[in-house]
């Protein structure tokens, strides 16, 4: 099956009607934007695995159920799964985002840039504590816009209304994430 | 439009979230605000950098999602 040729619609579609492979291409297509949105979220390895198979069985028990309505996009949908799976652990467990559990992995620790040449490379090794630093110390609301708009793909109109607020209020989120860690970058000389 | 404003359209400009007619209003004003410039600048740079973190989970993960499709399949076929 070629990838980018069929749209998601048509792979939720196929697979509804029994295409097993259909499932594999929409996991193939979206795991990378799905896992580190919960990593980033949750910081913690074991448990960003967890929730990504958890995010993936909804998925699928929800398709099998033909209870999916949705006519928009499949990534949002996914991410909305995977954001109240994440809130529901820290409900459980009766913690916050903010808190790591010290299990000595780190998210920046197995991320890797989307590059392809050895200087790339070499260049990324040497940013990862960098980059790391940065994204840690935006306060919870930024890093969420950041999360949501980056990694899950969200328009800010989208991201408005999974968190409750103003699309300028959003938007003033993000702004002030980019330029805190702008400013970050420059107050501690970083070359990235 | 006040400065609020015009900030937040550039946000929305840089993920490519405006239309023609803000686009071209964001244009003309980035070419008369020197300031605005350099911060639409600043916020791209670091936009971009942050769309190259990328990290993938195990492959155990997903055999285990594919899995539970599978048997599922197959109990709905009994």
């Amino acid at each position: 099956m070629q990838d980018h040729v069929i749209s998601d619609k048509e792979l939720l579609s196929q697979y509804q009607s029994g295409n097993e492979a259909a499932l594999e291409l929409l996991i193939t297509r979206h795991k990378e934007k799905i896992f580190t949105s919960i990593y980033i979220f949750v910081k913690d390895r074991y448990l960003a695995e967890d929730i990504f198979q958890d995010t993936f069985i909804k998925i699928i028990d929800t398709l099998r159920r033909g209870k999916y309505k949705e006519e928009g996009k499949f990534l949002p949908w996914a991410m909305r799964i995977a954001r109240n799976l994440c809130i529901d652990h820290f409900r459980k467990t009766k913690r916050t985002p903010t808190i790591t559990n010290g299990d000595g992995y780190d998210i920046f620790d197995i991320l890797r840039f989307d590059t392809d040449n050895a200087e790339d490379t070499m260049i990324r090794n040497q940013s990862h504590d960098r980059v790391r630093k940065l994204v840690n110390q935006l306060p919870n609301e930024q890093k969420e816009v950041v999360i949501l708009r980056h990694y899950a793909q969200l328009s800010f109109k989208e991201i408005a209304k999974l968190t409750g607020v103003s699309i300028n209020t959003a938007l003033g989120r993000m702004r002030y994430a980019l330029i805190n860690m702008r400013k970050m970058i420059e107050e501690k000389q970083i070359a990235l | 439009m006040n400065r609020d404003s015009t900030i937040n359209n550039l946000v929305r400009y840089i993920y490519h979230e405006t239309d023609m007619r803000e686009n071209d209003a964001i244009k003309r004003s980035l070419a008369m605000d020197t300031e605005l410039r350099e911060e639409y600048h600043e916020m791209r740079k670091v936009s971009k950098m942050l769309d190259r973190l990328i990290c993938n989970p195990s492959p155990t993960s997903v055999n285990i999602i594919l899995n539970h499709s599978k048997k599922l399949g197959r109990l709905e076929a009994v």
